[in-house]
């Protein structure tokens, strides 16, 4: 116990710098890893085929997901990170690649500015800009992909189709705003702990 | 607010937007940039989506049999009498099939057999903004699947490979207006062709066009591939005409139909990789000749062998409406 002090004393102040500075390093990416894990699970629950399927709708995961996270971690941190989750949707969607990721990034941007210059971090604020977003990208999708091209019965599809597929997605987006306020509080708290424990 | 329109932060902002437009330009026009992301995301995720498509399939299968027990024992009155009606059909066909065969003999026409090689597939992903039930298979380039492959259920047709990724594959599916299917009715033997539509997808519909103003066709019709064009195998079943009108400009007929398999919730499917007739006329021709080259020897037992084969390029042939079918 004795030599196990003399030993902590033996370490120079630099050096007990770099260590909490990479142990802060670890706790953020973990963070994001965290964040990488949450989209994929979130991606694959939006696409299996069944699963929260009501009346033939199913909500857009992604949106409310992404959402939080740009409130909570910024608008250029959340600009990426829709980024990335709009390329993966991308991926499985026969609209032309990139246009999830385009959306997803101009909304994300957008709720991140919005939360640092006008609105406090709450629940209904995660409400509003998830509903507002939802709204948004819904209607460019269906603009893109279905009134551009001029079908036949388009509006049918937007009453029918559209408008529940987005209330269920600010049903649902409370969930990911408080997933996502979970994982930044507690990695937040772990911060705290390390700075605390450096003091 | 006005500071942050002069950071260094907003720059950056901006710089990614112009970064990602690149991208999507980029893809557009270079194919191996819109398929890199694809790939990667489907090599990432394969597992995850498997395991997820069979806790899920698992589950709803489970509680279908509580909560759709009704609509299941009304189902089964149906299929019952519907089972009945097939017997009496079934007695008569054979009748029929002795018939044919025997005047084949008569003929001296030998029968062709039917081959396909399936690969069967399960439904991995489904995009909830698709309108046309597109949808992800779990199978891809690896198991030898490529663009353009017939997709089938054991019932009826599905639908087509979009996109191949190495280990998925994008499907369309009858409801699509993309997708295009020459077929025709067993019954009356007229040809059109199918094609989704947006206001009939929604309903789990499709609609065959083109049909000739003099046809018989008729509500409960049967409609089959006719394997023109060699994209589609002959002979799968697409669906039952509900009903059949003339088009606007009163040229031709238009009938919608109810697909044989319900596209919108299928869960299993069998992409056909290769089928007789496959590349249609000039595929034929090309193995024909092929055919002709080697088969000089053949010459000796007759018309059986090169007349099978020339019988057979008329996938066509057999559609007697050939100037209504694609």
């Amino acid at each position: 116990m004795r030599s196990k002090s003399l030993k902590l004393k033996s370490i120079s102040p630099q050096k007990q710098d770099r260590n909490s500075m990479r142990k802060r390093q670890m706790i953020r990416v973990l963070k994001w890893v965290i964040y990488i894990v949450l989209m994929m699970i979130t991606f694959v629950i939006m696409g299996t085929p069944g699963l929260m399927l009501v009346n033939g709708w199913k909500p857009l995961l992604l949106i409310p997901l992404t959402v939080s996270v740009a409130m909570f971690e910024g608008e250029l941190a959340g600009g990426i990170y829709a980024i990335v989750s709009g390329i993966f949707w991308g991926t499985v969607s026969d609209t032309f690649l990139g246009f999830h990721a385009l959306f997803l990034y101009i909304l994300c941007v957008a709720c991140g500015l919005m939360i640092k210059f006008y609105f406090k971090s709450h629940v209904l604020s995660a409400l509003m800009l998830s509903g507002v977003s939802t709204v948004i990208f819904c209607l460019a999708d269906f603009f893109f992909n279905y009134a551009m091209w001029g079908y036949v019965g388009r509006e049918a599809l937007f009453i029918k189709q559209y408008i529940p597929i987005m209330v269920y997605t600010i049903l649902v987006s409370p969930v990911f705003y408080f997933l996502v306020k979970l994982v930044h509080t507690k990695v937040r708290a772990k911060q705290a702990d390390e700075i605390f424990e450096e003091a | 607010m006005k500071e942050f329109f002069n950071s260094r932060r907003f720059k950056l902002l901006i710089v990614i937007l112009f970064l990602l437009l690149g991208f999507i330009v980029g893809a557009a026009r270079i194919g191996w940039l819109d398929n890199l992301p694809s790939q990667i995301v489907g090599v990432v995720t394969a597992p995850i989506r498997k395991l997820s498509t069979t806790i899920t399939n698992s589950a709803t299968s489970f509680l279908e049999r509580f909560t759709k027990s009704e609509a299941y024992f009304l189902e089964n009155e149906e299929l019952k009498e519907e089972n009945r009606l097939l017997r009496e059909q079934l007695i008569e066909y054979e009748n029929f099939k002795r018939e044919n065969e025997q005047l084949r003999d008569l003929v001296g026409i030998q029968e062709q057999e039917d081959e396909q090689e399936l690969v069967p597939a399960r439904v991995i992903n489904r995009d909830p903004t698709d309108m046309f039930y597109s949808f992800t298979i779990d199978q891809g380039s690896l198991n030898g699947i490529s663009v353009g492959d017939p997709v089938r259920a054991t019932n009826g047709l599905v639908g087509i490979v979009a996109s191949v990724n190495y280990l998925d594959a994008k499907v369309i599916t009858l409801l699509n207006p993309s997708i295009d299917v020459g077929a025709y009715a067993i019954s009356s033997l007229d040809g059109g062709f199918v094609k989704g539509e947006l206001e009939l997808a929604e309903g789990g519909l499709t609609r065959m066009f083109s049909i000739s103003i003099s046809a018989t066709i008729g509500t409960g019709d049967i409609i089959i591939t006719s394997g023109v064009g060699g994209v589609y195998p002959k002979g799968i079943p697409i669906g039952t005409i509900l009903e059949v009108n003339r088009e606007t400009a009163g040229t031709s007929m238009y009938a919608i139909v109810e697909p044989v398999v319900d596209v919108t919730t299928i869960k299993e499917v069998f992409v056909i990789t290769a089928f007789r007739g496959q590349g249609g006329i000039e595929e034929e021709v090309r193995e024909s000749q092929e055919v002709d080259a080697d088969g000089s020897n053949d010459a000796s037992n007759g018309s059986d062998g090169t007349q099978g084969e020339s019988g057979d390029t008329g996938a066509d042939g057999d559609v007697p409406e050939q100037g209504s079918t694609p």
